[in-house]
């Protein structure tokens, strides 16, 4: 039972508009005439809740499918479309003089129960018409060689980007190295905050066959990157481009 | 130009396919969108899939996708032109119009008519203010704002590398070297469709996924709740307060990360998106229909049950996962309209609609 409530508390949030939800399917259990719609917005939506918050359904599940994606199956209950259904039938069963101010306490109501979407911290304003950070963009525009793909490694906060940008740049590690428990001695020491040895980076580098190395100019690394066949060509956008010719592919 | 290519085919031929479909509420563009972009997206994954199964790559898909697409496209505006479906539409229908509104009013009843309409079409005026406002603010914000999700590096990356060189799930998105062939992104090639798109319109895979399909999606979203909204009031003062409700639980909608309405607004170009933002409620929307049907003892148009045979096609797209909550949702709710309205050829016939997108995720589950 636990998991399915966890589940199901990581989807609710704080509570308060599942709570409404709650109120307006029970709000709709007394005042919904036509049978159809008890049936779809009602009835159904209970049973459904009952069978997923089961703990023999989440078990099922995990063993057919992937645990990790369970929350989906909240996905079918009806939340918006039954919350505005009911927030508009409420209104208009309200005939009182009051009847704007009653509308707009059902707005506030819905907004003071949810989050706003666009105030976290997924959104920043887009550098580009490509709504990835420019210093992506450029160091990519930098590596490119038409017709040959080219192996570089980046830091963690660029890796993400480059090949949805630009896929004929590869890396010995991607975003994949941080949930897929890989393990790759150039990431650790890349990360590492305690000036990372410059020499160690580069034998690396060339192992895994990279003709750039981009490092940020504020990493202080010991020793100099240039001592073992990669040159310092430039910096964008605060992030310095070492280059070894003999890697490149092709 | 790359823009206009895109406008004709996330409207254009969605239009001209959904018009394969029939109406009966005027010309209805909305949901002619609505419904050919589903119909589209179902032929796209029965292309798609075989296609990848097979070693394909984005040039056969194109190969084998774009003559039905075109080919659906055509026979809607032949459809169209053979109706005369667009003396539906309020410009060229005016004349008519006029004409019985004068009859009315030597009649002596359009002036109470008239005041009528006119006190519903201040509100009803407000109402469309309020929807429009802040479904141009959400796009604004598509426009101007970049969301991260780290999942886009896999799925855009998927679509980049499509694009860029034409394979399909060949290439490891993240770093480099080859991919484990994994069923359940083979199932849903939702990042093909964003490659073709890139390909035909000559725009970067993230300009069309970031940008246009932030701006497609959602508001196609919005058409699926208008049309929900047709279904549930009669009056058109009820579907637009409706609406406003709505844009404000979407806007409010985050209340964590999983919600339908999180994963819309910030996620439009994953497939999984696609699933809970506009195959579920466009399956409300059918489910709806199906029911007042129902309810009134009438038969189910064919056309119903090829339409939800799409949005089920479509869910598979999305995510093979989204395919499977899809066929319980309609098997699940169809059972209980079973028990309640015994009406087994109803049933027997959502069964047969369901068989396609049943066959995608059954291989699924036996992957």
């Amino acid at each position: 039972m636990s998991s399915t409530v966890t589940v199901w508390q990581a989807i609710s949030g704080s509570g308060a508009l599942c709570a409404l939800y709650l109120c307006a399917v029970i709000f709709l259990l007394f005042t919904e005439k036509k049978k159809s719609l008890r049936i779809l917005l009602v009835y159904f939506p209970l049973l459904w809740f009952v069978i997923l918050l089961c703990p023999l359904t989440y078990q099922a599940a995990a063993l057919l499918l992937d645990e990790e994606i369970y929350y989906r199956f909240f996905w079918v209950l009806p939340m918006t479309a039954t919350l505005a259904y009911s927030g508009v039938k409420l209104y208009e069963m309200y005939k009182g003089r009051f009847r704007p101010l009653f509308g707009a306490a059902i707005l506030a109501v819905f907004m003071l129960c949810g989050d706003y979407v666009y105030d976290n911290w997924q959104f920043s304003a887009a550098e580009n018409e490509y709504h990835i950070p420019q210093a992506v963009v450029d160091i990519c525009d930098a590596m490119h060689r038409p017709g040959k793909e080219v192996v570089a490694v980046f830091p963690s906060e660029l890796m993400q980007y480059v090949r949805q940008y630009d896929c004929t740049i590869c890396m010995p590690y991607g975003r994949d190295i941080l949930y897929l428990n890989m393990s790759s001695d150039l990431y650790t020491l890349m990360e590492e905050t305690e000036n990372p040895d410059a020499v160690r980076i580069c034998k690396l580098a060339a192992e895994e066959g990279c003709a750039y190395i981009v490092i940020s100019e504020n990493k202080k690394v010991r020793g100099s990157l240039e001592q073992c066949g990669y040159v310092y060509t430039q910096t964008i956008d605060g992030y310095a481009l070492y280059f070894n010719e003999d890697m490149l592919i092709g | 130009m790359g823009y206009l290519i895109l406008i004709f085919w996330l409207l254009v031929l969605p239009v001209c396919a959904g018009s394969l479909f029939q109406y009966h509420n005027g010309f209805d563009p909305g949901m002619r969108f609505v419904k050919g972009q589903f119909l589209l997206w179902a032929v796209f994954q029965l292309v798609t899939v075989p296609v990848i199964l097979g070693g394909g790559t984005l040039e056969t898909v194109m190969a084998f996708y774009l003559p039905p697409c075109f080919l659906l496209a055509l026979l809607g505006l032949i459809f169209m032109i053979r109706r005369k479906e667009w003396t539906k539409i309020p410009f060229f229908s005016r004349g008519k119009r006029e004409k019985s509104a004068k009859a009315s009013a030597f009649t002596g009843g359009e002036r109470i008519k008239t005041s009528a309409v006119m006190h519903g079409g201040r509100e009803e005026f407000l109402l469309l203010f309020a929807v429009l406002a802040l479904w141009l603010f959400q796009m604004g914000i598509v426009v101007t704002q970049a969301i991260y999700d780290g999942d886009d590096s896999f799925y855009m990356a998927v679509a980049n590398l499509a694009n860029t060189n034409g394979s399909l799930y060949q290439v490891n998105p993240y770093s480099m070297g080859s991919m484990e062939l994994n069923y359940r992104y083979i199932l849903a090639p939702f990042p093909v469709w964003v490659a073709l798109l890139a390909r035909v319109s000559g725009l970067h895979t993230l300009t069309v996924g970031h940008v246009a399909l932030g701006i497609s999606l959602i508001s196609m979203s919005y058409l699926i709740y208008w049309q929900i909204g047709r279904e549930l009031f009669e009056k058109k003062v009820s579907r637009l307060r409706f609406m406003l409700c709505l844009c404000l639980l979407y806007l409010w909608g985050n209340t964590s990360i999983h919600t339908a309405e999180s994963f819309l607004i910030t996620r439009s170009r994953q497939g999984k998106a696609l699933v809970c933002g506009l195959v579920l409620p466009a399956f409300v929307g059918v489910l709806l229909h199906m029911g007042n049907a129902l309810d009134q003892k009438e038969k189910i148009s064919p056309q119903v049950w090829i339409y939800a045979s799409c949005i089920m096609l479509t869910g598979c797209l999305g995510s093979a996962f989204g395919g499977a909550i899809v066929l319980l949702f309609w098997g699940g709710l169809n059972l209980m309209w079973l028990i309640a309205y015994r009406r087994i050829r109803s049933f027997g016939l959502a069964i047969v609609s369901a068989l396609p997108a049943a066959a995608f995720s059954l291989l699924y589950l036996l992957q």
